[in-house]
């Protein structure tokens, strides 16, 4: 077996927000990985970083015999977080004080709205939005020259923009809200990035998308525009658009969240197909059903990080984690 | 008061210059309207560019001087009157050493074009600009994005995406406001009397001061420039109409057949 695609040491922060911190995953050739998790757990921002939809904060990827990113430290790692933590720790024994003296302020208002009273608010409120732009922003404490030596020495590895669609074109993705073409029908959805990205001949690429669109059964809507579609059927004609580019891998945003129960069980039919034919894809999904019979591989995430993996049979029936076990309790009944 | 024979007298007398104003009017308008909205389209990128973090330092300068001065330029074209536009326009291209008056065209069809026609041109294109990037970017950002996304995960590039997917739902879903604009530019056509324009206003005040009948004369005008703005009004309806896909009838009774199965 052949891994296709590997991911090491992903890390994202929006600001001093840790949403990923060090991912670690190998996909090899064939594999079916559902990557399961409470919500806010980053399983999505997971998912749109392997195709740099979002921007890494750092990480590894390695798709097709090519590395296509790498940041190894980025601006966090030069962040002095002693003196960080130090200055957070004086702005809050300074601070909760007057956040505190500001919400009382406010119930006290609530019994008796009296002038005094609304003055008094007044004054806590103008001293809570002061003490507030007094907070300590984590990146006045990283080190800009030590950063700024360090990616001259190391420079950043991202693919340019044509390797990027290069990359994309392999590597489709299935989104939970369709992204369907408004503008056009749904052969054209279909179409267009055939004609476009792969340069196919419109008659060949017709050919093609009709072929696709009578496998997941969408063959009476060719003429219709996605606004006149139901969410069952748009999400058809998004997974028929991304079956045209012939993938590599497919990846799955939650792609049954959007749907009532009965749609749900279309597209996971249909999911089930592709999975037996044999297509890589990595499936975000809250769907236990499907992760337990349809995936061979299962990923548990918690806060950033992946908990436990492992194969789907052994991974259901014998959870190790302390956490594992809590989340699947939720679904066992 | 009121007299109808000098009224008629009017049309009978000086429609030829009538026509040749409402003519140009109507070129000064749609002209203006159609170029403004295509400069308007980078008007609107430019003033919504924004370097990546990533982006080398010198790509960081350069978008935001060009988002500077794409800003300055909507600010200040939408904040003076055109007719102070067209006067600063005027003094300013005569100083340049252009001389509009004396400007010669090999024919002049019904008097319409000459050199002040193409100064008043030049004018309303150039303020209908600073707010049609207003109307496009209300456009793009009324545009579900995950579209875009949808097409960036496709491996479409952001030029394509942008002129065969943002750009004809944006200006599908703002014309309406286009059409609006064009409606005002019809009336406010009008102003670019004070660089000697001959539009429909310049002819009809000089028809006015020939003829001593002044009420009679903008009466007419009144008329004239309500029934072209109705007419406009109609035809975008229709415009919009056959961009939905909906069957087009001119018949007025159809929908009361239609409803009633007459």
């Amino acid at each position: 077996m052949s891994s296709i695609l590997s991911i090491s040491n992903l890390a994202k922060y929006f600001g001093d927000n840790k949403v990923l911190k060090d991912i670690n995953l190998e996909v090899n050739k064939g594999d079916v990985i559902a990557i399961i998790g409470s919500s806010g757990s980053g399983k999505s921002t997971f998912l749109r970083c392997i195709n740099l939809l979002e921007e890494p904060s750092k990480g590894t990827f390695f798709f097709n015999n090519q590395t296509y990113f790498s940041i190894k430290k980025n601006k966090e790692d030069f962040v002095d977080f002693n003196l960080f933590n130090e200055d957070l720790d004086v702005f809050n024994n300074e601070f909760l004080p007057i956040e505190e003296e500001y919400n009382l302020r406010k119930n006290l208002l609530i019994e008796d709205d009296s002038k005094e009273n609304k003055l008094l608010l007044k004054e806590a409120k103008r001293n809570y939005k002061a003490a507030l732009k007094r907070k300590p922003d984590i990146f006045d404490y990283y080190d800009s020259k030590a950063f700024k030596r360090y990616w001259k020495n190391n420079p950043p590895l991202i693919v340019n923009e044509k390797g990027l669609r290069e990359i994309r074109s392999k590597m489709l993705m299935v989104f939970q809200s369709f992204n369907l073409f408004n503008n056009m029908d749904v052969l054209d959805n279909c179409v267009f990035p055939l004609v476009k990205v792969k340069k196919m001949k419109p008659e060949v690429a017709k050919e093609i998308a009709i072929e696709k669109l009578k496998q997941v059964n969408m063959l009476d809507h060719l003429g219709d525009r996605p606004k006149t579609l139901s969410g069952g059927q748009k999400q058809r004609v998004a997974i028929a658009r991304s079956l045209c580019m012939s993938p590599d891998i497919i990846l799955f945003d939650e792609p049954t969240s959007a749907l009532d129960p009965e749609m749900v069980g279309d597209i996971l039919e249909i999911m089930k197909d592709l999975a037996s034919q044999g297509l890589t894809m990595i499936v975000v999904t809250h769907e236990m059903n499907f992760a337990r019979n349809v995936a061979n591989r299962v990923v548990f995430m918690e806060d950033g990080y992946i908990v436990e993996s492992g194969e789907s049979k052994e991974f259901f029936s014998n959870p190790k984690e302390k956490r594992t076990k809590e989340f699947l309790k939720n679904f066992r009944q | 008061m009121f007299d109808f024979s000098r009224f008629w007298g009017i049309i009978t007398d000086w429609h030829e210059l009538i026509i040749a104003g409402i003519l140009s009017t109507l070129i000064l308008s749609i002209v203006g309207t159609v170029v403004g909205l295509l400069l308007g389209i980078p008007l609107a990128y430019g003033k919504r560019l924004h370097a990546k973090a990533y982006d080398p330092k010198i790509k960081k300068v350069l978008y935001g001087v060009i988002r500077w001065i794409c800003n300055i330029y909507s600010t200040v074209l939408r904040g003076t009157p055109m007719m102070v536009q067209a006067l600063i326009f005027k003094f300013a291209t005569q100083a340049m050493g252009i001389s509009w008056g004396s400007m010669k065209f090999p024919s002049e069809i019904l008097n319409v074009f000459n050199g002040w026609f193409f100064a008043g041109l030049i004018v309303i294109t150039f303020n209908t600009a600073a707010y049609m990037g207003e109307v496009v970017i209300s456009g793009i950002n009324g545009i579900d994005t995950g579209q875009i996304e949808g097409a960036k995960s496709l491996g479409l590039s952001s030029y394509r995406t942008t002129f065969s997917i943002v750009l004809p739902q944006a200006l599908r879903n703002s014309l309406p406001t286009i059409g609006n604009e064009l409606i005002i530019n019809i009336k406010d056509s009008s102003v670019l009397n004070v660089i000697a324009v001959t539009e429909l206003y310049y002819r009809l005040i000089s028809i006015a001061s020939a003829t001593y009948s002044f009420l009679e004369a903008y009466l007419l005008l009144a008329i004239i420039y309500l029934i072209m703005t109705l007419l406009t009004s109609l035809v975008l309806k229709l415009i919009e109409k056959k961009l939905d896909g909906k069957k087009i009838s001119l018949n007025p009774f159809g929908r009361l057949r239609r409803n009633f199965n007459v």
